[in-house]
């Protein structure tokens, strides 16, 4: 198992669905990675903190519905779980503290690794909804990143960072835009998402950069 | 009274600031006998960090703590050593610490760092760094290497089984004889890679160029949006190629020629087999320019 399979089931070992196979396999990977160790320590970690989020905080809109109903027929690669979409759905507060912002990007992180691998064949639509799901997420995060450089006396490694993001932003706008004109081509709709997991990864190392300044 | 209340605090308050930094820039110089393949986290904000692998089951610290940290933790047992600079809450400067440490080669490793650089030599198991913007200097035999940097550069040499590398800005160059996988996450950050052989390979990047010198034996996969991807292979490779970029070139020196996908697009793509093909190469792009070569 490489590194980033044991990655992609950490989710689904929190919440209990793996299969007896694949639990097994991360269980001999965990053996042997303190990296994939501290990963679902921290994981952990951040469904605690969802758990413990106030529950007043409402979503703004419904993302985990619109995903279930969107992967109907597909359920074994992302069962719905309450404790996640909790997490998922607090990136709804823009304001709210750098430490949320960690979690929720954290989730959506995990998650949208996974989702790059469970496209199903009604391709050019799905991808559609993925790349609006995420755009989503990341402006919310960048809203929170923004504030979190204004208030850090100009970290260099977060500017440095802000930097990076538009280099990000520059390959999602052409790449969004080239797939926009070729929405049946898988090559480009790959290349958006990684374009768009890069950003989600960077957010999440971005917010804990900036919680630490 | 009260005015003598006042000089006495005044005193203590003087006394006190002249102190401080002479308990905080204390020398170092600590031992602790461990197992050979003992866990050690080392955590050191600001400063250096060079760890060292040695024959004898002992760690042994060195350094000097700089000033503004609260102190030096040591604790744990032979089977686990946590050696960690705690500085205050809410304190934003603090001086450099520099530590070099030496472990045993066998130890399970793992250093977290914001700025601080850190150097490694000598070790043989599993290495796990976590740094913001120190520079990282590696040169080891691994089981396996986990490197997560947001802005250092990264210079790595030696053989390693796994190894996992994620960079946002840094530059990453590797030197090695053997990997047997190794999956490279970068931004900006150019890879600059000189391998031997490695089995599988895993590179994605951004902007980032990508530069490869060796043999590939069983897997690669490299994706890139505007940086160009430059393969060097050492003679005619065995692999069965899939090369494709949407809007950037692709100079192929001992194959076929890529052809457009589409008249009115212009993707390009190639697709052959070399030598006895046993390797599988994709390469991907956005608008990065693909060469493939020998050395």
């Amino acid at each position: 198992m490489t590194h980033k399979d044991a990655l992609l089931l950490l989710n689904d070992h929190i919440d209990g669905v793996l299969s007896p196979d694949h639990e097994d396999e991360l269980h001999d990977h965990l053996a042997t990675c303190p990296s994939c160790r501290a990963e679902l320590d921290q994981l952990r970690a951040l469904v605690t903190a969802a758990a413990d989020l106030p529950e007043d905080i409402q979503p703004e809109r419904d993302l985990w519905t619109g995903i279930e109903q969107m992967l109907e027929g597909h359920p074994r690669r992302m069962p719905a779980s309450p404790r996640r979409s909790k997490a998922w759905f607090v990136v709804g507060g823009i304001g709210l503290a750098a430490a949320i912002i960690l979690v929720t990007l954290g989730m959506s992180g995990i998650l949208f690794r996974e989702q790059v691998e469970i496209i199903p064949d009604n391709y050019a639509n799905t991808a559609s909804h993925y790349i609006e799901m995420m755009e989503a997420e990341c402006r919310q995060g960048e809203v929170a990143l923004h504030a979190a450089i204004d208030n850090s006396n100009e970290s260099v490694t977060l500017v440095r960072m802000r930097d990076d993001i538009q280099i990000i932003d520059q390959a999602l706008e052409e790449s969004i835009s080239a797939w926009r004109a070729n929405p049946h081509n898988r090559r480009l709709a790959r290349l958006v998402m990684t374009s768009y997991r890069f950003k989600v990864d960077l957010l999440n190392k971005a917010a804990r950069v900036a919680s630490n300044t | 009274m009260k005015r003598t209340g006042t000089l006495l605090l005044t005193l203590l308050t003087l006394t006190l600031f002249m102190l401080a930094p002479a308990m905080a820039q204390e020398e170092i110089d600590e031992t602790r006998d461990v197992a050979k393949d003992a866990s050690i986290f080392i955590g050191n904000p600001v400063g250096e960090v060079i760890v060292i692998g040695w024959d004898r089951s002992e760690v042994r610290i060195e350094g000097e703590l700089g000033e503004g940290t609260r102190r030096l933790d040591v604790e744990g047992d032979e089977h686990r050593l946590v050696v960690e600079v705690v500085i205050p809450r809410r304190k934003r400067y603090v001086e450099d610490t520099d530590l070099e440490i030496h472990v045993p080669r066998g130890a399970r490793v793992e250093i977290d760092v914001v700025s601080a650089d850190v150097r490694v030599e000598g070790l043989t198991n599993d290495l796990v760094i976590n740094s913001v913007s120190g520079d990282v200097e590696i040169d080891c035999r691994l089981e396996m290497l986990d490197v997560d940097s947001v802005s250092g550069d990264l210079d790595l040499r030696g053989e390693t089984g796994r190894c996992s590398i994620e960079t946002v800005s840094g530059d990453l160059e590797l030197l090695s004889d053997s990997i047997k996988q190794l999956e490279v996450d970068s931004v900006s950050g150019d890879l600059e890679l000189n391998l031997v052989r490695v089995d599988r390979l895993m590179l994605d990047t951004v902007s980032g160029e990508i530069s490869f010198e060796g043999s590939i034996l069983k897997r690669a996969s490299l994706e890139s949006h505007s940086g160009g991807i430059e393969l060097f292979f050492d003679g005619e490779p065995s692999a069965g190629f899939e090369i494709s970029t949407y809007n950037g070139e692709i100079d192929n020196s001992f194959g076929p020629r890529p052809h457009r996908v589409d008249r009115w697009e212009p993707e390009l793509e190639l697709s052959f087999e070399s030598g006895g093909g046993d390797a599988d190469i994709r390469v991907e792009t956005f608008s990065g320019d693909v060469v493939l070569d020998t050395k």
